[in-house]
């Protein structure tokens, strides 16, 4: 694995505090982050902060990380695909704990369009039993919001196998969370 | 399933690597071409067709990031005939703009709506067309006009709506902090809008908040009517259909694919109101829906909505379509009912339903609007007409049936429910267990559901402390109804009619409990207080006085005890109609009162009267008929009708057997009483095994019967002494008199206490025992001379029983003294009859005879005689004595054929008598024996015995 040095400088800066540093590196993430951030600005809404504290959360815990050393895009966007999936995981627990207490006023409205965090989480730890290598494409695919290409490029495969194993592992995740249809 | 895929995983994993690059629709033949193994097939094939799944996936992260999930389009649309000035939302559906339509008059603004269809094939371009026409029909003030439709240059199909500036209802009542009744006022007119819409035979099928807007005039518009048709069609699609539906709002049976029926709005205007009312979203109990019951279910949302809300929420979102409200306009006439303070048709409908006959009448009509619906499966939206027409005639069905019954207010609905509950416990049904359930379950919902209804919590309250009586647990009724009668006193007021009932009630528990002090003490100051009240003259206050005169007998004022039960039963017959509960109860209660105060003939036709009313009432078999038949019984034993009563009491322990099914504190008083008759009949044999019988129930229903149990082993003991087993009669009496001090403790005064004293002393003269028998017998006679001012049966065997003392001790002076009284006493009360009577009489005929009073003797044998003759059936071992007896004195008088004669006649009865012990004839036997001996044997305790005496089940 090629060792880049923008990564490490990168987050050098990050660590800073420079809140751009980090959109060279993960540009669509941390592009979508923000915008929510500011949505959520000006809005004003009573769309809930969660999503305001999602974002400061990715964003400390990618910071705090930065002593951490990664040597290539790849384990970057290894870790960032992990840490989100993780904060989005941890905020499915919590809204489905205080849905348990409450009924829950800030549920998107369509709820069985989306597809729940946490059952994909399960069907993504399934498949990783199984292949792991089509379980790292989905979760930079589904966690990273990186493109095929992006995702090649950092594996260094080329495109049309990711597409290929993301075909794949969407039919198994698919699978498993649309049972018995 | 999963699993299974998982495992498999390696082998399929090529397959579809391969099938990727396969055509779809060749996919199938490919597959069977290259793979052998038909479970693995399936399992390709499946996987392959989560067109849902996959698109979800691809949509990636952003549907978690929540307001990511719609994201602006980019630009504005362009359409023709349209400017489109601003995107205003998007839903799971489409995108919204505001738009202004260019029109002669000036620009109109519109909200144009892009669906997320693509609608490409010229076949379904029409059907969308057709389908937006009828809707634009619909023109009403609350649904916002379907104003235009047609596709984009790209191919999307659009709606124009007329624009509402506003926000969808739920916000709207959170914002401007709307109370209940605004809410529900507001919810009254989108059910008008909905109504109006399935007249025109339009569903609208995906209602939601959102889609009910209030303007900033505060009028409601609904929006998207028939939109979810046009987005999916029928058949094939109603699977889509149901992952884009709310899944929330959606009914049941959208998700099985059957056709859209108004009952699919129903539900989704009962979760409307929910939400509405919360203020927030329900949740769906998952778990319920496998239950016939409804969706939103649970014990929060029963708080938060209220009894009556919820009642109708759960009325509009059964799971099956046939048991929701038949029809918007029913739903949103209960809302108004609710508004006004009427009762509501849900709840007499929900609560009367399971007790009503009509129950099956009601099945069998909504059943065929099921069918009609079935048959109409797959119809188009002239086929809802005939549904709906169905559906009318189902409800049309099912009012009448309702008004068969009337309009049941909501607290008797409920009485009836939980009366019927306890009747209705026949064995094929219920057993005691059930019933204890039961009553617990209405308890909690008692607390719980009628929180905010105290008036109705405290009748249910009461309702159940006497059912839990009547049911044969008076241990556990006492509680329920001190609550009640103290929350009545505060609820209703010391001169209300209802506070007055439920202390009623509470006499008739501490009556049942022995303490009859109290009861009365509460019972008379509550009618006191009704008296001075504003609505005297009420069935209620009959109930009460009848009640209050039968404590009063046994609280020893026989004289005042009749005088208010008279003055009860008239007031009942002047003010209470000829079928009232309450008219029945006076004269039961003034029938029962006149047999305990020692009159059994007067006594006997009023209780026949209550027998029949209580059948008229309650129909041939019912738990109370049984009681009545029971007291009646109980006088016809006193006044010597033995084979009536034994008749009698077997129809009442035989009806008990079926209406309750099992052991009951009932059924032991009745068992009890038929063996007390029996006994009479010199029956032992099969009495003991009745008195056995009892007892076993007596243990099997403890600690509720504990009381019965003691008086039935006091019964067994009298039975022994009958038999003349003296030493078994002690034994048995002195457990029976502990037991009864045990469990009554100080009450044990108001309850016979004198009178088992002198029983128990009996017993002891008749072992010779005089000295211990003494203090018994003084005690006894002092207590009934306290106890009762005017003659009374009790004072009366007490004062007999100190004459065989006497007798026993050699005064026979003192003795005839004592027995005088005593036959007066019974003389003065016309009891002539009863077994201790007719004994005391003999006593004093023998008292005579010991003094050399032979013709006052011969007399009062003689009369004896003529008494016992009208005895059915007669008393053969008892009339033998009696007759030996007089013979005795005809021989004493010189009158020699005489004595002959009824000594023979004395021994034909004699071997009537059944085989056994038996201390009267053992007597009878002695005396013939004899005969010519002895000229003037003192009469002793050995020569008379007594017999049980029955004791009424109170």
């Amino acid at each position: 694995m090629n060792s880049e040095p923008q990564v490490t400088e990168a987050l050098v800066r990050a660590a800073n505090g420079d809140p751009t540093a980090l959109d060279t590196l993960i540009p669509k993430i941390y592009a979508a982050l923000r915008q929510l951030a500011r949505r959520q600005r000006a809005h004003e809404a009573a769309h809930t902060i969660e999503t305001t504290a999602l974002v400061h959360e990715a964003y400390l815990k990618l910071v705090t990380q930065g002593g951490a050393t990664f040597t290539d895009r790849a384990h970057l966007y290894a870790y960032m695909s992990q840490v989100m999936r993780h904060i989005l995981i941890d905020h499915a627990r919590r809204k489905k704990a205080q849905k348990r207490q409450a009924p829950d006023v800030t549920a998107p409205e369509d709820a069985s369009d989306i597809i729940d965090v946490l059952a994909i989480d399960e069907a993504l730890t399934r498949l990783a039993a199984v292949d792991s290598r089509l379980a790292h494409v989905a979760e930079l695919r589904l966690f990273a919001d990186l493109s095929s290409p992006d995702i090649a490029a950092a594996l260094g495969v080329n495109a049309r196998t990711v597409e290929r194993d993301w075909l794949k592992a969407r039919t198994f995740l698919a699978a498993c969370l649309m049972p018995a249809a | 399933m999963i699993a299974e895929f998982a495992q498999r995983w390696p082998e399929i994993e090529p397959l579809i690597d391969q099938l990727f690059d396969v055509p779809a629709a060749e996919r199938t033949d490919w597959l069977h071409k290259h793979c052998g193994d038909a479970t693995l097939r399936a399992l390709v094939a499946q996987a392959l067709d989560h067109a849902a799944g996959n698109e979800a996936l691809e949509r990636g992260m952003a549907q978690w990031l929540p307001g990511l999930a719609d994201d602006v389009p980019e630009g504005l649309p362009s359409i023709a005939g349209y400017r489109v000035l601003r995107f205003v939302g998007s839903g799971g559906m489409a995108s919204v703009f505001e738009a202004e339509r260019e029109l002669p008059g000036g620009p109109q603004t519109v909200a144009l709506k892009l669906l997320r269809i693509d609608v490409h094939d010229a076949e379904e371009r029409g059907r969308f067309l057709r389908e937006q026409r009828i809707l634009a029909r619909l023109q009403h003030p609350h649904i916002a006009q379907l104003l235009d439709a047609g596709f984009s240059p790209t191919g999307t199909p659009f709606l124009a709506l007329e624009f509402v500036a506003g926000d969808d209802i739920v916000r709207h009542c959170e914002q401007r902090g709307l109370g209940m009744r605004e809410r529900l006022a507001l919810f009254i007119d989108v059910c008008a809008a909905v109504e109006h819409a399935h007249r025109s035979l339009i569903v609208h099928r995906d209602l939601k908040p959102s889609n009910v807007l209030v303007g900033a005039d505060g009028c409601v518009k609904l929006v998207d009517f028939g939109i979810a048709k046009l987005l999916t069609g029928d058949g094939e699609r109603t699977r889509t259909e149901a992952r884009r539906l709310t899944r929330l709002y959606a009914a049941p049976e959208q998700f099985s694919g059957d056709t859209a029926t108004t009952a699919i709005d129903v539900y989704a205007l009962g979760v409307l109101l929910t939400e509405l009312i919360c203020g927030q979203k329900p949740r769906r109990d998952s778990q319920n829906d496998a239950e016939p019951t409804s969706s939103l279910d649970s014990h929060v949302l029963r708080k938060r909505l209220g009894i009556d809300l919820h009642a109708i929420v759960q009325e509009a979102t059964r799971q099956h379509p046939n048991r929701r409200y038949a029809s918007v306009s029913a739903l949103s006439a209960d809302v108004q009912r609710f508004l006004d303070g009427k009762p509501l048709q849900v709840r007499a409908d929900t609560l009367a339903y399971r007790v009503f006959t009509f129950a099956r009448r009601h099945t069998f009509a909504v059943s065929t609007a099921a069918v009609a619906a079935l048959m109409l499966s797959g119809a188009t939206i002239a086929g809802l007409h005939e549904a709906h027409l169905a559906r009318r005639a189902a409800q049309d069905a099912h009012m009448q049936a309702m008004s068969a019954k009337g309009e049941a207010r909501r607290a008797d609905a409920l009485k009836i429910f939980l009366e019927g509950l306890f009747d209705s416990a026949s064995p094929e049904t219920k057993g005691t267990e059930t019933i204890e359930q039961l009553l617990a379950v209405g308890r909690e919902r008692a607390d719980r559901d009628f929180a905010m209804q105290p008036a109705l919590r405290v009748e249910i309250i009461a309702l159940i402390g006497d059912l839990e009586r009547r049911s044969g647990h008076p241990d556990r009724a006492l509680r329920p109804l001190e609550e009640a009668a103290a929350l009545a006193k505060t609820q209703f007021g010391a001169g209300d009619r209802r506070t007055l009932h439920v202390q009623y009630l509470l006499a008739k528990e501490l009556d049942e409990l022995g303490r009859v002090h109290e009861a009365t003490a509460g019972l008379q100051s509550a009618v006191s207080a009704f008296q001075s009240g504003p609505n005297p003259h009420s069935p209620e206050e009959v109930q009460a006085l009848a009640w209050i005169a039968g404590l009063d007998e046994r609280s020893g004022d026989s004289a005042k005890a009749i005088e208010i039960g008279q003055q009860a039963l008239t007031l009942a017959r002047r003010v209470l109609p000829d079928d009232s509960d309450a008219l029945t109860e006076a004269v039961l209660n003034f029938g029962w009162l006149l047999m305990d105060a020692g009159h059994p003939e007067p006594a006997v036709p009023l209780l026949r009267e209550a027998l029949a009313r209580k059948r008229s009432h309650l129909g041939a078999r019912h738990g109370d008929v049984a009681d009545t038949m029971d007291l009646l019984a109980q006088a016809l034993m006193q006044s010597g009708r033995y084979s009536e009563s034994e008749q009698l009491l077997r129809d009442a322990v035989s009806m008990d057997t079926s209406v309750y099914g099992r052991p009951n504190a009932h059924t032991a008083w009745h068992l009890n009483d038929l063996a007390n008759v029996l006994a009479f009949e010199d029956r032992f044999n099969e009495a003991e095994a009745l008195y056995d019988q009892s007892m076993a129930i007596d243990l099997a229903v403890a600690p509720a019967a504990d009381l019965t149990q003691a008086v039935s082993i006091g019964n067994l003991a009298r039975l022994r002494f009958a038999q003349g087993d003296y030493v078994g009669a002690e034994a048995g009496y002195r457990d029976a008199i502990a037991r009864k001090q045990r469990l009554l403790g100080a009450d044990y005064g108001d309850n016979n206490l004198g009178y088992d004293k002198a029983r128990l002393a009996e017993i002891l003269i008749a072992r010779g025992r005089l000295d211990e028998s003494a203090p018994l017998v003084n005690a006894a006679v002092a207590e009934e001379r306290r106890r009762y001012r005017d003659a009374h049966p009790d004072t009366a065997f007490a004062l007999m029983i100190d004459a065989e003392l006497m007798a026993a001790s050699g005064d026979h002076h003192r003795a005839a003294d004592l027995c005088e009284e005593a036959v007066a006493m019974y003389t003065a009360l016309d009891d002539q009859r009863t077994d201790k009577a007719i004994r005391a009489r003999l006593l004093l005929g023998d008292l005579w005879l010991s003094l050399g009073r032979n013709v006052e003797a011969k007399s009062q044998l003689e009369a004896v005689l003529s008494t016992l003759s009208t005895i059915t059936p007669a008393p053969s071992a008892l009339m033998a004595y009696a007759k030996a007896d007089l013979a005795r004195i005809d021989a004493s008088l010189g009158d020699v054929d005489a004595a002959t004669r009824l000594h023979t006649e004395a021994r034909a009865l004699l071997s009537d008598v059944k085989p056994g012990p038996n201390a009267d004839r053992d007597a009878a036997t002695h005396l013939l024996a004899s005969a010519g001996t002895e000229r003037h044997e003192p009469a002793g305790a050995m020569a008379i015995r007594r017999q049980p005496h029955p004791q009424p089940p109170r």
